[in-house]
């Protein structure tokens, strides 16, 4: 069986846009909007020029501490016994956010998203077997900004086995999220081993940053816990309008920051990350549902690859403002690019509008989606059971397999069996109310959410998440923002 | 002893374990269980779980098949005893792919679950033509008579089928019905055909409805 995987890059482009990256790291280097880390990379033997905060890197530097990344870490779920091995050759699949208006699975109408979307959108993605990890997908708008993180985690604690992440924004947000990781899974050395969190760092393209995203990439790698480099570059308007080029520039990009968490903390499991897509090229903005999105994440995972380390993809992202043909159209096509090129940590679930809107019913079709492109990458199994030949010549010519024990041991590996997807004939599924995948989605996002059942935690541990919780609400928005260091 | 092992049955025909539902069959009957026993506290409550596992989406074309055999391994040693008592099947059934066309995973599939549900059915097999559907039906008696075409070109075969026991004056003595993929209901009305089912399992829901009627 050849592992089914699309590559776009030859082995040769992969050197060239590695030597144009290094080239970019020592000669232009990054901005880097943070002191204290400034600090750390001159120690490491990088340029510093304080006035402008550009850093640049030697590529002997950039090589060395990017080899000391982990080529592969165990994440977990809330439940420590759910496990995931995370590395080049393995995929898991996740959410991708963060959706600020949502889509009434009850009522059908749009409207801002609430804290019980977050919740239900938990237990969603505990009750789907393909999706691992929430990335705190849902950013509501009816409690405060200070607080979504903490109730956030309140419910992941209490509603789901799986792993949780979301963005590393700021020091003490992140630090609130280290300390309640911690919390819910049995102290801080517990949590240290095992990685239930993983949090998207972002990047400023091109070639910059964000404090607020470098305070929370130095917060965990002093935790130890996976960080996502992830730039959205936009091919047109923060990157060359090329791929090619904007490869080279989010290489570059991400390569630093790789550098970055290493010289923090050697051996801080990152990923090599992509949001990065083309612009729309009428109003410069971006385009997430575009085919050249997906090829910009297989190269990335083929240029992950071949600096060890495992690659995060956003994928399934559209610019529909409904659940139509396009937001079908553009989810599957970027999820299956994203895949087939070997990402390994694939967000994607659940979101419409550039993923600033989200439906549950949608997290439950990406599901079946995910399931087929699971499928197609299982590829096709030769061996003496597949072949079959014993059966062929058994049932021989007009015969059937139907009634073959050979079938009945078999189908369910072989075929994958969509739950929402429609096969009836017509009687069938006009008897059957004439339905469409989206009705089969909704009526399933229902039940799973009807019959979720809530995790049975500590009583004490509880009242610790709900004090921690409690503390956070009391800080005005001034105290949460005050927390920052110099920049 | 006897109660467990009726279980026994019932869940080895639901866990398509085809190859011990006959040793259990006879050592049912070998302690002194009688037939109408064994088929009425283990093999029909069997099918009917099965029923509603494919009902509900659990269960899938092969595993039905592969109880409906477990269930005929046990059923054919119970058979003769049940005859000398007073069994009477659930009804009879021909079944045949009509002529031109040799298409008959379909019909197949309505064969083995007709007989999984306790139906007697006679499969007379692909391109059979009017006039030996007529000469079986007179020999064998059966309440319904199902045909097949998977072609749109051998479709108006089926209505030579009926139009050839309507001229012999006994089409009101069976129910006639059709399936495949180029049929509809509203073809089954222009041929003057009894019933129509969209796939095997709707087969097996006409046949019980006709014989109810």
């Amino acid at each position: 069986m050849k592992p089914g995987r699309l590559e776009f890059l030859s082995e040769s482009e992969i050197k060239k846009i590695d030597a144009l990256s290094l080239d970019i790291l020592e000669n232009t280097g990054i901005k880097v909007e943070l002191k204290k880390l400034r600090g750390i990379l001159r120690d490491i033997g990088c340029t510093v020029d304080e006035t402008k905060k550009i850093v640049k890197f030697r590529p002997d530097i950039v090589q060395a501490f990017v080899k000391k990344a982990p080529r592969e870490y165990i994440l977990c779920g809330a439940d420590p016994s759910k496990r995931w091995p995370v590395n080049p050759d393995t995929r898991v699949f996740g959410g991708l956010g963060t959706a600020v208006n949502m889509y009434d699975l009850y009522s059908g109408e749009y409207r801002q998203a609430t804290l019980q979307d977050v919740v239900n959108h938990i237990i969603l993605f505990d009750g789907l077997e393909h999706i691992v990890s929430s990335q705190m997908d849902i950013w509501p708008g009816d409690i405060p900004m200070q607080t979504i993180h903490v109730e956030a985690m309140r419910a992941w604690a209490r509603h789901s086995t799986k792993s949780f992440g979301m963005g590393a924004y700021g020091v003490m947000p992140t630090q609130d999220m280290m300390e309640m990781t911690s919390l819910i899974m049995g102290g801080r050395e517990n949590f240290k081993k095992q990685h239930p969190f993983i949090a998207i760092v972002s990047i400023q393209s091109p070639l910059s940053s964000v404090q607020i995203q470098l305070e929370g990439l130095m917060v965990l790698a002093e935790w130890g816990q996976p960080a996502l480099m992830s730039p959205e570059a936009m091919a047109g308007t923060t990157a060359p309008v090329t791929i090619a080029g904007l490869l080279a520039q989010h290489n570059a990009e991400i390569l630093a920051y790789i550098v970055m968490a290493q010289a923090v903390n050697p051996g801080t499991p990152v990923m090599y990350g992509t949001v990065s897509t083309i612009a729309e090229m009428r109003r410069g903005t971006v385009a997430l549902g575009a085919i050249e999105m997906g090829l910009i994440s297989a190269a990335s995972a083929q240029m992950a690859h071949y600096y060890g380390v495992p690659c995060r993809a956003a994928a399934g992202g559209t610019e529909a403002k409904t659940l139509d043909m396009q937001c079908g159209i553009e989810r599957e096509r970027s999820m299956m690019l994203a895949a087939l090129g070997g990402a390994n940590y694939i967000t994607s679930v659940g979101t419409i509008e550039s993923t600033t809107a989200g439906a549950h019913e949608l997290a439950v079709i990406d599901n079946e989606i995910i399931g087929q492109i699971e499928r197609a990458l299982r590829g096709i199994e030769v061996g003496d059971i597949t072949m079959a030949a014993e059966v062929i010549k058994a049932v021989g010519p007009d015969g059937n397999y139907l009634m073959q024990d050979h079938t009945q041991k078999n189908f369910r590996r072989e075929h994958y069996i969509p739950k929402l997807a429609d096969r009836d004939k017509r009687d069938v599924w006009e008897r059957g109310g004439s339905r469409e995948m989206i009705n089969n989605a909704r009526e399933e996002a229902k039940k799973i959410i009807a019959t979720h059942k809530e995790r049975q935690l500590d009583p004490k541990l509880l009242m610790e998440i709900d004090a921690y919780v409690d503390s956070v609400k009391a800080r005005s928005l001034e105290d949460f923002y005050a927390a920052e260091w110099e920049s | 002893m006897g109660e467990t092992t009726l279980k026994e049955l019932e869940d080895a025909i639901v866990q398509m374990d085809a190859d011990i539902t006959e040793g259990l069959a006879i050592k049912l009957l070998d302690s002194g269980t009688e037939a109408q026993v064994i088929l009425k506290e283990a093999l029909l409550p069997a099918l009917d779980r099965v029923g509603t596992l494919f009902r509900d989406g659990d269960y899938f074309l092969p595993d039905v098949l592969m109880c409906v055999k477990a269930y005929d391994n046990s059923f054919k040693i119970i058979l003769p005893k049940l005859k000398e008592g007073d069994y009477t099947s659930r009804g009879r059934v021909i079944l045949g792919t009509v002529e031109g066309d040799i298409h008959e995973i379909g019909k197949n599939i309505l064969f083995a679950l007709l007989e999984g549900n306790g139906f007697d059915v006679l499969d007379m097999g692909v391109n059979v033509k009017a006039d030996d559907f007529l000469a079986k039906a007179k020999e064998w008696s059966p309440d319904i008579i199902g045909m097949s075409s998977l072609l749109s070109t051998t479709m108006p075969a089926m209505k030579q089928v009926i139009d050839t026991f309507t001229k012999e004056g006994l089409r009101n003595n069976y129910k006639f019905i059709i399936g495949g993929a180029p049929v509809s209901q509203r073809f089954a009305d222009e041929i003057g055909a009894d019933g129509y089912g969209e796939d095997a399992q709707s087969g097996v829901e006409l046949v019980k409805r006709l014989l109810a009627s």
